[in-house]
């Protein structure tokens, strides 16, 4: 088909009905998301500052300013507010959150994809973190992480002795774990869920061949849960990262309120974006963090989309 | 096609229900001057309407619509409505924040009709100061309630210990007393009394509780042409160093740094701490029953009184926060919303909201009234104004405002001793940090 | 077979260790939903407990019955130390009183019990308000009498300030004094502050031939016949909050946060004791008497003044780490009972005021704040949020399943030129971080409202106009389906 295409035009023409489709969400995209995008994109080579807000695109433009400022020197106010620091802590705040989120989903799907009496119910009890608000979650754990009266403490130094003494979590180097085990508790059971659709889908034969082939169980996950989740798995890495990458929520809630600083262990990205552009007023340079912040993550997704694509799009999804 | 016309349709009617919307508006009847406030009260909109009560019976012609918006998200709805030119009428901003706000000039300029409330010398000296951008000779805001810091001691640890108010009324002598209620170790109502609660780097307070020690000490945050920041030399130094060493020489528990203020008042209402600094709203709260959400019949409200924050080698300061009333420029009712304002800043409305608030007036009469000669514990007001002080009113401190949190935030953490054997409290480098990074914003808000 | 067994219950055990450790923080987080606000603060890991103080005591026949904020219990003396419970739970704030002949009427929160005086034995229960239990925590004490066959009751009624502009169950007969006819067994009507009453919270009741003194907190009031015959408030001498009241016959004492005061039988001032006739403090919050002396009971201590010598006699001082907080006193026969706020009644000897008998109330319920839920819905308005959620949701997911499904027909069923640069541009959209979309959004609707009246801020349409478009990045689920 493709070696004889008709004329563009005529093709378009043959597919009004797809165009027609597609239009309601096309306007609702583009004045949702295109056209604040384009403004965001202008927004970061603007001197947009206190002084010139009431001006807003019509701020002094000075070009790649912002960016330079960024990426090239160290002195500049972005710079020296934690940015770097803020894009390493949320790198591996994302990849472990992203991975450990999967890797619990994957270990609980499997666990529950296994008949027994009541797995409706548990499947139900164990989705429940998922339902809870991310501002909730962000206040909730605020207290249970507490040093003298949190729960947390209580349990592993109290009850199960674990610790020899109380530590700080929401103060310090702990905070990276005070941030990271919440998103995650909060995270999993979407996985879990999406994980067992997919084990649902995978037919019993191959693994009946396998059994007979002499797999053994883990042979058995490796060689066919694994490959044939791939869609499943590769899916939620894509919008996990994307998800835990733009996080805010959590870390807002949880160091008093929204507050100061989290500390250089918990200020991630989008806290630190949040405080340049509406604390201190440098929008402009919000917005060219906020600019690089995608071209980074659309990197990411074209890797993405190198390793991954065809398998999701040849499977189920 | 057809799909098309529905689209089209379901589009125009939306859009002549919004048109017959707007038409209605318009029918003849009282102004309404919208509001924006945030949560000063327990019930924020019904306890501002009640003092306007009042207000709304001898003019008619106007209601005032109030709504309550979160101190979090009040700069983002401030800044959507400064840049969009719709807004509220009238809204509060925080003291600190006119300076930021002015610069914008989304604010109308009140300085014509300052002189008909009886010119600026009827408000404390200090809370004026925050009336508009330094410099520009422009009134943009009008001082609504001051929230003046002081010092909350528990009497009964001062009785047991033989301690009276001269022994925490300067720097050495707060100390010594701090040091006393340490070694004594006591055990009052069945809890141990450490000497001074202060919430550390997860508070919004974080700047305010510091800046009475920088003060205190003859430094402060800018120079006096507001040009540089400064507070990296000797005085300011010391003054920080005071205020940490007392978290460092364990008069404040270490877990005390981690939480905020909220969490610290409602410990020391229940006997932990035998000191400790707050907003005169704390009166009220130790006033109000426990079933009404108060702290009445608690350990401290039994056994509390007020006292100045302790001098320090070149004076007693105490920080003055608070909040202002601003008209914005888009504002549709110009006329009618000063009317609100100037009826806020009468002494009856001012009294009427610093009763319901639990914050001081911003009058300098109202400390004559009753309500503060009259009362044990709010009498001290009348002389905590007179070391008011608050930030200069220029548009570099609001911006750097998150930064001057970071780094003492940065201080209280390393105080906390969370970042490992071979962290150390670095004073000096934290604070040149801070005074670098204050210097460029600075450089950048002309 | 046994194997099976094994890895069949290793299965369920580890699924069960796992939902509670999953589980935890849920359940954490509907334990602090029902802490009180200062537990929450101060970081009381557990609930904290209600007060058990001694509201009140009654004497009959060497039965002692006794009403703590949280339950009626009656110690039958000489036979058992150990108090009978009554009735319990969040409905009593009981109060009781001997009505003639051998019936003893007690008040709750909702209704007036009439008892028999000798076992305790309920008899009848006569309904006052149908006041829901949620609403019960608002009622701090209550106190109850009798005047030829008619029950009054009053409550102490604190409601937070969300609470006190707001319509909530039982307003009307809740706050007053509830009249209840004892012979035909129902409640009458309730006297409030417009027909006189000085306030509608009413904190002692004493009848005394055929008026009523009803104390309030703000002045006593006397009432004759259901009807407020004199007020007497603070230019009467009678400042502040009544907290007790006592009478020997010829005079009248009201015990108030300023000193005991003196008053004949027409309400005039007789006098005032306090601090400076030798009292221990000058808030006054029992009284008792016998023969010329009158038992004082304030927040730290019981004060004995002699009328006859006109001074005070003797004091019985605790402050300190469990002061005696003396809430309430009983005179029987050579013994004063003393009930403290920390749950105590100790019988005393009256000649050498030595405690003969110490015996705690009951322990009492954990702090568990239900009103927590109720003040979700009445003081932040969570009710209207919840509707909007409701509306903004169902209108949006079906403007956005509706747009989904035109779409990824359109995706999967055709493949035209751009469909694969449309489903990546629908991939880009997630990349943007929200903070971008804050300001211009805002503007956008700005602008809508100039060019073409619609008012997009502020209103179901701009939030549903978003959110639908927010949801485009549904459209890959819609895609697998």
């Amino acid at each position: 088909m493709k070696t004889a295409a008709p004329p563009l035009l005529a093709q378009m023409r043959r597919h009004k009905h797809a165009y027609a489709f597609i239009l309601p969400t096309l306007c609702a995209m583009f004045l949702i998301h295109f056209v604040p995008m384009l403004q965001g994109i202008y927004m970061s080579f603007l001197r947009l500052n206190q002084i010139t807000l009431r001006q807003y695109l019509g701020a002094p433009f000075i070009g790649l300013r912002n960016y330079v400022d960024i990426l090239f020197n160290p002195q500049s106010l972005v710079r020296i507010s934690g940015l770097g620091q803020a894009a390493k802590v949320t790198l591996i705040y994302a990849f472990v959150v992203t991975l450990a989120t999967i890797a619990l989903g994957l270990g609980m799907a499997l666990l529950l994809h296994r008949e027994f009496k009541g797995r409706t119910v548990a499947r139900t009890l164990f989705f429940l973190p998922w339902i809870i608000p991310q501002f909730v979650v962000g206040l909730l754990w605020g207290f249970m992480w507490q040093k003298n009266e949190g729960i947390i403490n209580f349990v592993l130094h109290d009850c199960l002795h674990l610790l020899s003494d109380k530590p700080f979590w929401l103060i310090g180097n702990n905070t990276l774990w005070a941030i990271i085990i919440p998103t995650v508790w909060r995270g999993w059971p979407f996985a879990m869920i999406m994980l067992l659709a997919g084990l649902q889908q995978i037919s019993d034969e191959y693994y009946q061949a396998a059994k007979i082939d002499g797999a053994n169980a883990w042979q058995r996950f490796w060689h066919i849960t694994l490959p044939l989740l791939k869609p499943v798995w590769a899916t939620l890495l894509l919008f996990g990262m994307i998800f835990n990458v733009y996080s805010f929520n959590i870390v807002y809630m949880m160091f008093g309120l929204g507050a100061g600083y989290p500390g250089p262990w918990g200020d991630l990205m989008m806290t630190n974006i949040f405080r340049a552009s509406f604390g201190a007023y440098r929008f402009g340079a919000g917005a060219a963090a906020s600019v690089l912040l995608m071209l980074f993550m659309i990197g990411m997704v074209l890797v993405w989309n190198h390793y991954f694509k065809k398998d999701v799009t040849a499977g189920n999804l | 096609m057809r799909r098309y016309w529905v689209l089209a349709l379901a589009c125009l009617l939306l859009a002549s229900t919004g048109c017959k919307n707007k038409n209605n508006q318009k029918t003849e009847g009282p102004v309404t001057v919208r509001m924006w406030i945030m949560p000063n009260s327990a019930q924020p909109a019904n306890d501002l309407l009640e003092v306007l009560k009042p207000f709304h019976d001898s003019h008619p012609n106007i209601r005032v619509e109030v709504t309550s918006i979160d101190w979090g998200s009040a700069k983002d709805k401030l800044n959507s409505a400064a840049i969009s030119g719709v807004g509220p009428d009238i809204t509060q901003i925080g003291s600190t924040w006119v300076g930021l706000l002015s610069a914008t000039r989304a604010l109308a300029s009140l300085s014509e009709k300052v002189p008909s409330l009886g010119g600026p010398d009827i408000f404390l000296p200090a809370a004026w100061t925050s009336s508009g951008l330094e410099g520009s000779g422009e009134i943009t805001s009008i001082p609504w309630f001051v929230d003046a810091r002081v010092l909350y001691y528990r009497t009964d640890v001062f009785e047991k210990l033989g301690l009276t108010v001269k022994d925490i009324d300067t720097w050495e002598n707060f100390k010594t007393t701090l040091d006393k209620i340490k070694k004594s170790q006591l055990v009052l109502q069945g809890q141990t009394v450490d000497p001074l609660g202060s919430p550390g780097s997860n508070d919004w307070n974080i700047l305010h509780n510091m800046a009475p020690w920088i003060w205190a000490s003859g430094g402060d945050l800018l120079n006096s042409d507001h040009s540089r920041a400064v507070f990296n030399q000797a005085e300011s130094y010391q003054g920080v160093s005071f205020f940490l060493g007392l978290a460092i020489d364990g008069y404040i528990p270490k877990y005390c740094l981690e939480l905020n203020t909220a969490q610290v008042a409602a410990k020391f209402n229940e006997g932990a701490y035998a000191m400790y600094f707050d907003t005169p709203a704390q009166i009220k709260n130790l006033e109000l029953p426990i079933e009404k959400g108060g702290a009445a019949g608690t350990v401290a409200a039994r056994n509390y009184a007020v006292a100045l924050y302790p001098a320090g080698p070149s004076g007693r300061y105490t920080f003055f926060g608070g909040s202002n009333l601003a008209v914005f420029k888009a504002c549709e009712h110009p006329a009618e919303a000063w009317e609100v304002i100037a009826y806020l800043a009468s002494k009856p409305a001012q009294i009427a909201y610093a009763n319901a608030t639990g914050f001081i007036p911003a009058r300098q009469d109202a400390f004559a009234d009753p309500f503060f000669t009259e009362h044990p514990k709010r009498k001290i007001f009348i002389e905590a104004v007179k070391y008011g002080r608050t930030y200069p009113c220029v548009s570099a401190i609001g911006a750097a405002e998150p930064a001057l949190m970071r780094h003492f935030g940065n201080l209280w953490a390393q105080v906390s001793g969370t970042f490992g054997p071979k962290q150390r409290v670095d004073i000096h480098k934290e604070l040149d940090q801070a005074v670098q990074e204050l210097n460029i914003i600075i450089s950048e808000s002309i | 077979m046994f194997g099976q067994y094994l890895s069949r219950v290793l299965f369920a055990s580890v699924l069960l260790i796992l939902l509670a450790v999953m589980l935890f923080p849920i359940g954490w987080m509907v334990i602090t939903s029902l802490k009180s606000n200062n537990d929450i603060l101060v970081g009381h890991l557990w609930f904290t407990r209600y007060s058990n103080q001694i509201q009140a005591m009654f004497m009959h026949n060497g039965n002692m019955y006794m009403a703590t904020e949280n339950g009626a219990y009656l110690r039958s003396d000489g036979k058992t130390h150990a108090f009978k419970t009554l009735s319990k739970g969040q409905e009593v704030a009981s109060a009781f009183f001997k009505a003639p002949g051998r019936e003893l009427i007690q008040a709750t929160k909702t209704d007036v019990r009439v008892r028999d005086a000798v076992d305790g034995q309920e008899l009848r229960q006569i309904p006052v308000v149908d006041l829901p239990w949620l609403w019960r925590e608002n009622i701090k004490s209550s106190c109850v009498a009798v005047v030829s066959h008619r029950a009054y009751v009053g409550h102490l009624v604190l409601k937070s300030p969300e609470e006190e502009h707001q319509s909530y169950p039982g307003q009307g007969v809740l706050e007053g004094l509830q009249i209840v006819d004892l012979k035909e067994n129902r409640y009458l009507k309730t006297l409030k502050q417009d027909e006189g009453l000085p306030e509608n919270n009413i904190t002692a009741l004493l009848p005394w031939g055929a008026d009523l003194w009803v104390g309030t907190t703000r002045g006593l009031a006397r009432v004759r016949q259901d009807q407020v015959v004199q007020v007497l408030g603070a230019a009467q001498g009678v400042p502040g909050m009544v907290q007790c009241l006592w009478s020997d016959g010829t005079t009248l004492f009201v015990g108030t946060e300023d000193g005991l005061v003196l008053l004949d039988a027409d309400g005039a001032l007789i006098g005032r004791l306090g601090q400076s006739q030798g009292l221990l403090k000058d808030d006054v919050l029992s009284i008792a008497g016998a023969g010329s002396l009158l038992f004082v009971g304030g927040p730290t201590g019981l004060s004995v003044y002699d009328r006859a010598l006109e001074r005070t006699v003797h004091v019985l001082e605790r402050s300190g780490q469990q002061p005696w907080k003396v809430t309430a006193l009983s005179v029987a026969g050579d013994f004063l009972w003393v009930g403290t706020a920390d749950g105590y009644v100790r019988k005393l000897q009256r000649e050498r005021y030595s405690v003969e008998d110490e015996n705690r109330a009951p322990e009492t319920p954990y702090n568990i704040r239900w009103t927590n839920y109720v003040q979700l819905w009445k003081n932040i308005s969570f009710g209207t949020y919840f509707k909007n959620s409701l509306i903004i949701c169902l209108i949006t997911t079906l403007i956005a399943m509706t747009l989904a499904t035109l779409a990824a027909y359109a995706l999967s069923r055709f493949e035209f030129p751009g469909s694969n640069l449309f489903s990546t541009a629908i991939l880009a959209t997630q990349m943007i971080p929200g903070l971008m979309f804050l300001i211009p959004i805002y503007l956008m609707f700005v602008k809508f409202h100039e060019w073409f009246g619609i008012q997009f801020i502020n209103s179901y349409k701009g939030v549903i106009f978003v959110y639908s478009g927010f949801c485009v990045a549904f459209l890959p689920l819609f895609r697998s389906a």
